[in-house]
């Protein structure tokens, strides 16, 4: 039995053959020449009596796929789970990165303290190394994108892991005692900063004293440092159970930045004042405030880093492994 | 083995004008009856061949006419004029005689 179009198929041949003629500018004569040769072309594949070759069946493969550019975003979140960073390595690169540029801001601030303490008060002392710490989170933030940045590549070459994945109530009691016990270390750092600070102000050489205060500081700094690291990144790792799509690293990011916020804050205020029950004050609660919140929104940024970092693979490997789009006809 | 593509579209007017000097056709007519003659050896596109035959009949070679098509449907019918026949013979004389010529360097060429 012979094929006949139906009103449909007619009704998109002549739209075809006429946004044609409009783009092209051609003679009325020839929408006709064009619409018939097309109708007989058409026929012709349904009648059987023109072949259907390897390309053309590529054409039509293709098509009833679907367009490749929106199927490719629609299968990214779920089919791409063997070209993913590992996340192991991942936290690696960043624990190392944030560990260098977290000891080398500490060492600026504690070289900056000593010029800061020569000619200031000591409430303009604290605003200003609360604004010098905040610049330093921002400086040591560029420094981790460029570094993350750099190792990409690497990264994105390795296989995934399957990281461990731990029910939210063993997560979020975890995370307490960690960051009780980095309230604690961060208390300590702060009295051994207040003599250090003292060591300074009263030291008559520069560069001896500096570096002496420095190597003090270390042992002090350095439990707090850690912690502080650590704390991001293990929040990374539990959360992660090998879906990453963008909605849950954004909420890895902010639920982290949230809670380490109301935990820390909460946490520096009760051993502040258990240490010193005399001078918790409003200021004194305020600038701890500001700090903090200066600490969470770099620490929460890390955590953003990674989503960044984690989105770029992806599209880099989409781009990749995408075949090309070289369907067009050889007329 | 196919064609030399330079060579196909060098004998593009001949091969048009010889098929239509045989049996007045529609375009996809006249494409499916060269690419059963040529039975393989090269294959003509759609978009290769009305360039040529609209170029053909604004030349004055080809003038063309709707009528109904043995599928009954109407179809825009090419018949070669007097001046396409005209081109016709020029271009076979043209080509004989390059056959003439390569067929002598091929003799040339085999000589002992």
């Amino acid at each position: 039995m012979l094929h006949e179009l139906t009103p449909e198929t007619r009704k998109q041949l002549a739209a075809l053959c006429h946004s044609l003629l409009d783009i092209h500018g051609l003679k009325p004569d020839a929408y006709d020449e064009l619409y018939t040769h097309l109708e007989d072309k058409i026929l012709a594949y349904l009648n059987g009596e023109e072949a259907v070759t390897e390309k053309d069946a590529l054409i039509l493969a293709r098509e009833h796929f679907g367009q490749p550019e929106p199927l490719a975003s629609q299968w990214q979140p779920v089919a791409t789970a063997g070209v993913q960073a590992p996340l192991r390595k991942l936290l690696a690169v960043l624990a190392l990165g944030t560990l260098i540029v977290l000891t080398a801001k500490q060492i600026t601030l504690l070289i900056m303290l000593k010029a800061v303490l020569a000619w200031g008060t000591p409430t303009f002392v604290r605003y200003t190394m609360t604004l010098i710490d905040l610049s330093a989170n921002l400086v040591a933030l560029t420094l981790l994108w460029a570094l993350v940045k750099r190792w990409q590549r690497p990264i994105m070459e390795n296989r995934p892991s399957s990281p461990l994945y731990m029910p939210l109530p063993v997560r979020i009691a975890l995370m307490a005692v960690l960051l009780a016990a980095a309230a604690v270390a961060v208390r300590w750092f702060q009295n051994s900063a207040s003599e250090i600070n003292a060591l300074i102000s009263q030291s008559s050489g520069w560069s001896s004293n500096t570096l002496r205060a420095v190597l003090n500081a270390f042992p002090a700094t350095f439990p707090s440092l850690l912690l502080s690291i650590a704390m991001p990144l293990i929040w990374l790792w539990w959360s992660d159970n090998g879906s990453r799509g963008y909605k849950r690293l954004v909420w890895i990011a902010a639920s982290y930045a949230i809670f380490q916020l109301f935990f820390f804050y909460t946490t520096d205020i009760i051993t502040y004042g258990i240490s010193f029950p005399l001078n918790v004050y409003w200021f004194n609660v305020g600038m701890t405030l500001a700090s903090m919140v200066g600490y969470q929104i770099a620490y929460a940024a890390v955590a953003l880093v990674v989503y960044i970092m984690l989105r770029t693979t992806r599209l880099a490997h989409r781009s990749q492994s995408e075949p090309p789009l070289d369907v067009a006809q050889d007329t | 083995m196919g064609l030399d593509k330079e060579l196909i579209g060098a004998t593009t007017r001949i091969l048009v004008l010889s098929a239509l000097a045989k049996e007045p056709d529609y375009g996809y007519g006249l494409i499916k009856r060269i690419n059963v003659v040529a039975d393989g050896l090269f294959e003509w596109h759609e978009g290769t061949v009305y360039p040529v035959l609209h170029k053909l009949e604004k030349e004055g070679c080809l003038r063309t006419q709707w009528q109904e098509a043995d599928s009954g449907r109407c179809r825009k019918y090419y018949y070669i004029t007097a001046k396409g026949r005209e081109m016709l013979t020029e271009r076979k004389r043209s080509w004989r005689d390059l056959n003439v010529v390569v067929g002598r360097l091929g003799e040339i060429g085999h000589a002992p």
